[in-house]
């Protein structure tokens, strides 16, 4: 039931992220990719190896679907993404949140802890994508301005979308 | 192996993240040019390392051959250099102003023509009052007894003693060594001898009060035998003292052969020596 569930999300996720939020680029510059709240937000009851697969598996739809998009840059840079929110957790969300990680429900968080677990992840996720992007015609202005108009755009964007979707279960 | 499995399965999520790394890099190399570029590119320059790496690994184990090889090309080398050397040294002046002594080939050698005999020096005294040489070149290469030894830099000794394939010679800096000698645009002669002591320096005796000599001046062989060719160097006065008990001075000459560095020498055969030998036997004047 949950991998219908979540394939449902997924699909969902990157339908609206291919069809409107790759179109609302900024300045030809700030792309928000808030189809990364899908990984972000996976629930850490779903065993590493599978959240491993699916940030696999969801980056590389990704490549595929998005136009422009250099073919297993997404899916690079979302198996990164979830490996570093593994450790990130420990550090960034503190202990009286939740028991065992795997009851953790990121949703219930604070929203200013929700965000200051996600921010530093979405930033890394970003210079990664850009910096790989960016091989063999490397410019470092212009990685860095991409990740960060692209880091504050998508964390608005992001910020907008918990509120909305993810408050009722706060 | 059932441990290789658990040690598999506990890192299991740690190389999981390494193939989806690889895959996806795979992906990115292989379906985007600009990126395929850069891949290729460091792939090339990691193999042309890699292979460097290899040259240099095999190198170092054929150090031994290639070592051999060299020494082997060294010693064709510097034969051929002595060979040319000595067929140089048989051409070429032995002093800019005194060009009647140029050495020149059997056919048209001149009076005083002397021909080099390279010689290498295998035994070598410098600490006794007297020294000598021991060369590896005997009669059977030309040596005679009574033959001068010198360096490109000056006088070294004379041979005293022939076998057929070692001589001996005895060193300027054996005290019973004696030879006749001048200073270089003088007509006044005198004999050197070393004294003792230092191996650096030799005595000028029996020139004259009257000679204007000034310290730096050359000295030279005077050319009063069939030892030496005249004008060869000897050394230069480093000081000198009056003596007017018998009206000479004596003079310090420095040396500018250095014995004991000296490792390749020439024996000169006079070509006239026998002639003059036995024209003096004849006469007796000199005897």
């Amino acid at each position: 039931m949950d991998i219908l569930l979540y394939s449902f999300f997924a699909f969902i996720y990157l339908l609206i992220q291919t069809t409107l939020f790759n179109q609302m680029v900024l300045f030809s510059i700030a792309l928000p990719q808030v189809h990364l709240l899908f990984l972000l937000m996976l629930p850490f009851r779903i065993s590493f190896t599978w959240t491993l697969l699916i940030a696999f598996g969801y980056g590389l739809a990704y490549d595929f679907l998005s136009s422009n998009v250099a073919i297993g840059l997404g899916a690079f840079s979302s198996v990164l993404l979830v490996t570093l929110r593994e450790g990130w957790l420990n550090l960034a969300v503190p202990k009286i949140y939740y028991d065992s990680r795997e009851e953790l429900v990121l949703p219930s968080l604070p929203i200013n802890q929700l965000l200051l677990f996600i921010a530093p992840l979405l930033f890394i996720y970003l210079i990664v994508y850009y910096f790989m992007d960016g091989i063999g015609n490397f410019d470092l202005g212009m990685v860095l301005l991409k990740t960060f108009s692209g880091f504050i755009y998508t964390l608005f964007l992001s910020t907008i979308l918990i509120i909305l979707f993810y408050s009722g279960k706060r | 192996m059932e441990r290789l499995f658990q040690l598999l399965f506990k890192l299991r999520n740690a190389l999981l993240f390494l193939i989806l790394e690889i895959i996806s890099l795979l992906f990115l190399f292989n379906n985007n040019r600009q990126q395929q570029e850069v891949y290729l590119t460091f792939v090339q320059d990691l193999a042309a390392e890699a292979q460097v790496l290899r040259t240099d690994f095999f190198a170092y184990f054929n150090l031994r051959n290639e070592n051999e090889k060299l020494l082997y090309h060294n010693q064709k080398l510097r034969e051929a250099y002595l060979k040319i050397k000595s067929e140089l040294e048989t051409y070429k002046y032995f002093l800019p102003l005194k060009p009647e002594y140029r050495l020149i080939p059997d056919s048209l050698m001149p009076k005083n023509g002397f021909r080099f005999i390279p010689c290498q020096v295998i035994n070598n005294t410098l600490e006794r009052s007297y020294n000598y040489l021991t060369l590896n070149k005997g009669y059977k290469n030309g040596i005679q007894k009574g033959m001068g030894i010198i360096t490109d830099e000056g006088v070294m000794g004379m041979i005293i003693a022939v076998s057929e394939n070692h001589s001996v010679a005895m060193s300027i800096l054996n005290k019973n060594f004696r030879l006749s000698a001048k200073i270089f645009g003088e007509n006044f002669f005198g004999s050197i001898s070393w004294k003792g002591g230092n191996p650096a320096y030799a005595t000028l005796e029996y020139i004259p009060l009257h000679v204007d000599i000034r310290k730096g001046d050359t000295i030279v062989t005077s050319g009063f035998s069939s030892i030496f060719p005249e004008g060869y160097m000897i050394g230069i006065i480093d000081h000198f003292e009056e003596n007017n008990e018998d009206g000479f001075y004596e003079i310090s000459v420095k040396l500018n052969s250095a014995p004991g560095k000296a490792w390749h020498v020439y024996a000169l055969a006079n070509v006239y020596r026998n002639e003059i030998d036995t024209l003096e036997a004849q006469t007796k004047i000199f005897q």
